[in-house]
């Protein structure tokens, strides 16, 4: 069963003088306009293509029915070559919605037919009654029916005492807004509950101290704040675009209104997948606690930094043993937004509205998400690493900012080699401070804070480079600088952006001779494509930074060479062969490629484990397509074989 | 020594075993396939042999030369309590046209294939002690190396005991696994993690080596539906 090219938009109207709803089949959204009302929702719908010939002469339709979240392609795997006999509208569609599969009905059999393949199914299904002027009746409202989630979550952290008023607000809020995001998740995907159970823990841990249980103090409150408001703001989006278009249809609507009639509950179900794999592919490496128990290996080589460890092959991290005991992973909760875009939070991430609608194209594919969650790991790594404080900073002062003397495990070698990354930055940089070396711990904290921003970014491009495009430099920045290309005016951030690709792609050619060269090369054969230089202006522009000699000579290639160690520190201490394999391994690609063979637009019934893979592989296109972008979203959606280990 | 090739698959048709046994209703419905026949010389209990007809050659692109229909001996096997059916043929290309053209051409609902998670099969064998058996092919993707690596394929009588295996499976995704029964020397089956499956006819009729492999992957709950 494949997706065609053919949208529709299905908009749902009530007149409040007849006190009816009507519903109509719209050949494109400036219909709707035409005709829009105060209580006026649409949503777009896709039609499906079956294997075997439509009939030539279709019936009448007298009724819709609402089917879902469920694949598609069940109904074609249940009824085959007899669809047509069994449906004789010939009408089946898709959308991302809560009830993603709609099917033209044109006499009672078909009804019960309907209502056998929801029950054999497992969906929800509303069955609507449509009379010559399209007034609805709505005949059925059966929620699907999933294991009972009884006690899913404990629901009251607003009826515990807080002196501060504004807190209490915040978690009534988080109250209401979980106890309705569960009320409806029940009936949508069994991992909403357990998504929804775990934040709950995650928030209770924020306001109480996890070793005293006493409530948080008052010098923490505002952060508190903070991070409750962000996860009612994205629970607020997340239950008003994944959970609205549940039943009853007429009484849940979306507030993302292109599709305000369904809501977008597969588009959200696909981003999420997507979140849980990269965060649990990554978050069972656990690289913040092995970086924490590097101090426990033994290390007696000279200090790093000018000393080029004698093979950046050791994979350190894998050989870190006795970690602590793994604690719970929590999902954030997902949410498209127009404003946020590509956002990551400590309890959520958000992913731009465009890619609802684009996800087939690199510009928008949801890929972006793993720099946002690369920040996950290298933010703690550089909190472990990094002492912020003048008087933690002054306890090793004259280990970390001369580096002469010798590290004793891999922990001290790492952070002497971090410190003195950043002193030399600043010494080729001439930043102020970097010069007052002599007023100790003070000038260093100033250095610190002064680069850690720029160091995280870097690092996090080789960490996303390495651990999520499987060190394909063509794809990695084919990838970002498209993705760069959405947003406006950051020309004055050209260079900053060039260089840490430059980093990025360095981290995979350390052995080379000439590592610089090599990946300045590699950069410049994408940003010349013209699929890449025509979706983004400021291709140009990194190419004349890359292709200038004198400019090469004189400022991009030391500039790269200076931040060179910086990949060195992400290959040698961040990346492990061992532990990469959790994010990029899939058992169901087939071949020595190690490809999937899904034909675009064909809905499935087989299984893949890696979305990233898959967005790899199929969401490359120059220019959105809502088909296939559809396609997209209902092959995450269904097809993530999520529960193989 | 027949080698076949096909595919462990599900069907989601079955209606209350008490009534008719699965195997007597899948038996049922593939009479309504064209051109696939009981073979008469050949009945088994467990196992179904049947012919398939073609008029087009299903191993390459040639038409039959004599104009006559071209026959394909196929294995059907049902199992009684999973409803799991295994399809094979001689011929991998034959398998495929059968499960992919035929199958799901006549038979409603249509069958879809069942994964084996190879990944988890392989650490099981390697690392679990006191195995039923050794690992005679591995295929593997080694996803972390890039570009430099991408694929693996290793063979020998007990792949376990090679230290080239040990200290590099967390590096290899398998794929494709075959298994050799440490009670006897030869292969019993290979197990693709797409449900594929390689495996051999010892004595006529005689197919009880991968009936016991599959019941080790069974019992371990590595079936991906």
């Amino acid at each position: 069963m494949k997706i065609s090219e053919d949208q529709r938009f299905l908009a749902l109207d009530y007149d409040a003088d007849a006190n009816v709803h009507r519903l109509a089949f719209l050949g494109s959204a400036s219909d709707a306009l035409k005709r829009w009302g105060a209580n006026t929702r649409i949503s777009p719908i896709w039609k499906l293509i079956a294997e075997c010939e439509p009939p030539k002469k279709s019936r009448k339709r007298v009724g819709i029915a609402f089917l879902g979240p469920v694949n598609p392609v069940l109904i074609e795997t249940e009824f085959g070559t007899t669809i047509f006999r069994q449906f004789k509208t010939g009408e089946f569609w898709c959308s991302l919605g809560f009830f993603n599969l709609i099917v033209s009905l044109s006499d009672n059999d078909e009804f019960e037919a309907a209502r056998a393949f929801a029950e054999k199914y497992n969906c929800s299904i509303e069955l609507w009654q449509l009379d010559k002027a399209g007034q609805v009746d709505l005949i059925e409202s059966a929620r699907r029916r999933l294991p009972k989630v009884a006690n899913a979550v404990e629901l009251g952290l607003s009826s515990k005492k807080f002196a501060n008023d504004a807190l209490a607000d915040h978690l009534l809020e988080f109250d209401t807004l979980l106890a309705t995001a569960i009320g409806r998740g029940v009936y949508a995907f069994p991992w909403i509950a357990d998504d929804l159970r775990r934040l709950e823990t995650a928030v209770k841990d924020i306001l109480f101290d996890q070793e005293t249980g006493e409530v948080i103090s008052a010098e923490k409150l505002s952060r508190v704040l903070y991070d409750v408001a962000n996860v009612n703001a994205g629970l607020s989006r997340f239950v008003s675009q994944s959970l609205s278009g549940t039943t009853p249809i007429m009484m849940t609507e979306c507030h993302f209104w292109p599709h305000s009639l369904l809501g977008t509950t597969v588009a959200n179900a696909s981003l999420r997948m997507i979140v849980d794999y990269v965060s649990n592919a990554i978050g069972r490496a656990r690289i913040p606690d092995r970086i924490k128990q590097l101090s426990s290996l033994h290390y007696s080589g000279p200090p790093l930094f000018n000393n080029k460890p004698a093979s950046f092959r050791d994979d350190v991290i894998s050989k870190v043993e006795n970690l602590p005991p793994p604690k719970p992973l929590i999902n954030p909760i997902t949410y498209y937004s127009g404003r946020d875009g590509f956002k990551n939070d400590s309890l959520t991430a958000s992913a731009p509205l465009a890619s609802i609608a684009s996800a087939n194209c690199v510009m928008w594919n949801p890929t972006t998400i793993t720099h946002e969650l690369s920040h996950r790991i290298v933010s703690p790594v550089l909190a472990n690493l990094i002492p912020l404080g003048v008087d933690k900073l002054a306890r090793d002062y004259d280990f970390l900012a001369y580096g002469i003397q010798r590290p004793t495990n891999y922990f001290d070698a790492a952070r002497q080699y971090l410190i003195q990354i950043i002193l030399a930055l600043a010494f080729f940089d001439k930043v102020p401070v970097s010069v007052e070396r002599e007023r100790g711990p003070e000038a260093l904290f100033n250095i610190i804070r002064h680069y850690e921003h720029a160091l995280e970014e870097m690092m996090v491009h080789a960490f996303d480079f390495l651990y999520f495009f499987r060190r394909r430099p063509a794809d990695y920045v084919k990838s970002i600088w498209i993705s760069w290309g959405a947003i406006p005016n950051i020309s004055d951030r050209t260079e900053e952006y060039l260089l840490r690709t430059l980093v990025a792609l360095m981290s995979d050619q350390l052995h080379m001779q000439d590592p610089a060269s090599e990946v300045r090369r590699q950069i410049q054969d994408v940003l010349k494509l013209p699929e890449v230089s025509s979706q983004t202006s400021y291709a140009a522009e990194a190419l004349s930074l890359l292709t200038d000699p004198v400019v090469w000579k004189n400022r991009t290639c030391p500039m790269l060479i200076m931040r060179a160690p910086i990949a060195q520190f992400v290959r040698f201490f961040l990346y492990s062969e061992r532990l990469a394999v959790e994010t990029l391994r899939d058992q169901f690609a087939h071949g020595p490629a190690g490809k999937y063979d899904f034909s675009p637009l064909e809905l499935s019934n087989s299984r893949f484990e890696n979305p990233l893979l898959f967005l790899q592989q199929y969401a490359n296109d120059p220019t959105p397509n809502r088909a296939m972008s559809v396609w997209v979203h209902h092959m995450l959606s269904f097809n993530m074989a999520s529960s193989t280990g | 020594m027949a080698a076949f090739d096909g595919y462990l698959i599900a069907w989601d048709g079955f209606k209350d075993a008490a009534k008719m046994k699965y195997d007597e209703q899948f038996l049922e419905v593939l009479g309504r396939v064209p051109g696939l026949r009981p073979q008469i010389d050949r009945v088994g209990k467990k196992w179904r042999f049947y012919t398939l007809r073609s008029k087009v050659s299903l191993l390459d692109d040639r038409l039959s030369l004599s104009g006559k229909e071209l026959e394909y001996p196929v294995v059907f096997r049902v199992n009684r309590e999973t409803g799991n059916i295994i399809v094979a043929a001689e011929s991998k290309d034959v398998a495929e046209h059968l499960v992919g053209h035929l199958l799901n051409a006549h038979i409603l609902p249509r069958v879809r294939k069942i994964g084996i998670n190879v990944r988890n099969l392989t650490r099981h064998v390697l690392v679990e002690n006191d195995q039923a058996y050794a690992i005679t092919a591995l295929y593997a993707h080694t996803p972390s190396f890039g570009s430099n690596l991408k694929t693996v394929m290793l063979y020998g009588d007990d792949l376990g005991q090679s230290e080239i295996l040990l200290s590099n499976i967390e590096t290899f995704d398998s794929f494709q696994i075959g298994l050799r029964s440490r009670q006897s020397s030869r292969e019993s089956a290979r197990l693709g993690s797409d449900g594929y499956l390689r495996f051999y006819e010892r004595g006529r009729g005689n197919f009880a080596e991968l009936e016991r492999c599959l019941a080790f992957v069974n019992n371990l709950n590595l079936y991906v539906r």
